[in-house]
């Protein structure tokens, strides 16, 4: 297995707060790494970071991917508001949307938006090599929500690494293949499935996580 | 994503308004119409057009990466270099392209002499309001840049200043304290340039170019070095 992505020892101040203290983690070819954590957590920070989006204050990380190979999205947010959705499916030659017509993107609902952003992002699957993927089914109706997880299981087939934060517990058990759990900044725990294990994921996960917070605030 | 994609992206974000089109179209008809009128004075065209180029170059950078706008292009890489070269092409494009056919139209009008736009004087100092405005806008929004040197250039008109920094420029001798006087108006208020197209020396465009390159230079540090934090980061 190649790592595609590998932070060892990585921490990031914002003024005199800390959003990341000494997080290793590393995930590999064919390898989906969830990460959970409340709000505040230091994920979104994990994720940037990893994106080259912003830099460590300390640390070493290691990222081979091209910049073509790295795919990452932050949330429906991160989309110009102001671009009609024609153009914008056009300039990342994703299929037209005939019901969004001349809509700016803007104006569509949240869900929309995060599923057009999810498109551009995993568009081309055959040059990514590691997707970064940030609260992706937030806002997603079921069929959308289950069009994405079906995405990660081929990416992953075809040996592509992510890392996929989400408070979304059921989704993120279904498609894992091992979790972190953050808090405060920290790496508090972790879980792994066994790859023949499809049932109870979602309740080992939950009770991995509360382990996790109960062992955090002790 | 990738290199390739920076063009049509920012192309795409950076494009400017309907209203900044139609003022460019509107001042290269007035240039057109001046050919014909008054070929010999064509300093209102460009003294109006670098004020447009002032909010036209003025495209911001830091507000939409804040916003994500820019994660996609970003996302992996080892350098920005290429992407702040991109930003800055595209923002100062639209002016560029008005001011050389402003040029044209000159050169038309004057029966084939050099046109005013391509002095270097003139030609300077549009570089370095060009660079200036995109390099300031560049920690802020679209337009910052333009908001700001409207403020400074009302603000020096209503208190007589622009007059006295004028005259300092037209007045300025062939001295090294001359020299530094005419800088001084050049590098604050850069339309006096275009107004007074036989004052400066050699050294005001040399400042005007150095004044430019530290501009872009401080630009695309930025973009370079600055991590910019999600507006609701985590």
């Amino acid at each position: 297995m190649t790592a595609r992505c590998a932070l060892v020892g990585v921490s990031k101040r914002y003024g005199s707060q800390w959003a990341l203290r000494d997080v290793t983690l590393t995930a590999t070819s064919g390898e989906i790494v969830g990460l959970v954590g409340p709000n505040g957590a230091g994920k979104t920070t994990l994720l940037r970071i990893a994106a080259r989006l912003i830099a460590e204050q300390s640390g070493a990380v290691d990222v081979p991917s091209t910049e073509d190979g790295l795919r990452y999205f932050a949330g429906e947010r991160s989309l110009p508001a102001d671009v009609r959705v024609a153009r914008w499916r056009r300039l990342w030659t994703l299929d037209p949307d005939v019901n969004a017509g001349r809509k700016r993107i803007g104006l569509l609902s949240r869900g929309q938006r995060q599923r057009l952003g999810l498109e551009t992002v995993l568009a081309h699957p055959a040059s990514a090599t590691l997707v970064l993927l940030d609260e992706p089914w937030e806002g997603l109706d079921p069929d959308a929500a289950a069009w994405l997880s079906q995405e990660l299981r081929a990416m992953r087939t075809a040996g592509v690494a992510a890392i996929v934060s989400s408070h979304r517990i059921h989704d993120l058990a279904a498609i894992c293949d091992r979790c972190v759990f953050m808090n405060l900044g920290r790496i508090v725990g972790h879980v792994e499935f066994e790859p023949a294990v499809a049932a109870n994921r979602s309740a080992i996960l939950l009770e991995a996580f509360e382990d996790a917070r109960t062992a955090g605030a002790r | 994503m990738t290199a390739r994609m920076d063009v049509p992206v920012l192309r795409l974000l950076l494009r400017p308004s309907p209203a900044m089109v139609f003022t460019m179209v509107a001042l290269v008809a007035w240039a057109g119409y001046l050919t014909v009128t008054a070929p010999d004075d064509f300093r209102g065209p460009y003294i109006v057009l670098m004020l447009c180029q002032a909010f036209a170059a003025s495209t911001g950078y830091a507000t939409r990466a804040r916003r994500g706008h820019f994660d996609q292009l970003l996302a992996g890489r080892r350098s920005r270099v290429r992407f702040a070269v991109t930003h800055v092409s595209l923002s100062t494009l639209i002016g560029a392209a008005a001011w050389l056919v402003v040029c044209l139209l000159d050169a038309i009008g004057a029966g084939g002499h050099w046109p005013l736009g391509l002095t270097p004087g003139a030609l300077s100092s549009f570089v370095y309001l060009s660079l200036l405005a995109w390099a300031m806008s560049v920690p802020f929004s679209r337009y910052s840049a333009g908001v700001l040197w409207l403020i400074v250039a009302i603000a020096l008109a209503a208190s007589g200043r622009l007059l006295a920094l004028r005259n300092s420029y037209a007045l300025a001798a062939d001295t090294w304290s001359g020299v530094w006087h005419a800088v001084g108006p050049a590098l604050v208020f850069p339309p006096i340039v275009i107004g007074e197209p036989s004052s400066p020396t050699s050294t005001v465009i040399a400042v005007l170019l150095i004044a430019a390159a530290i501009a872009i230079a401080a630009g695309m540090a930025f973009i370079s070095v600055y991590s910019l934090a999600l507006e609701d980061a985590e």
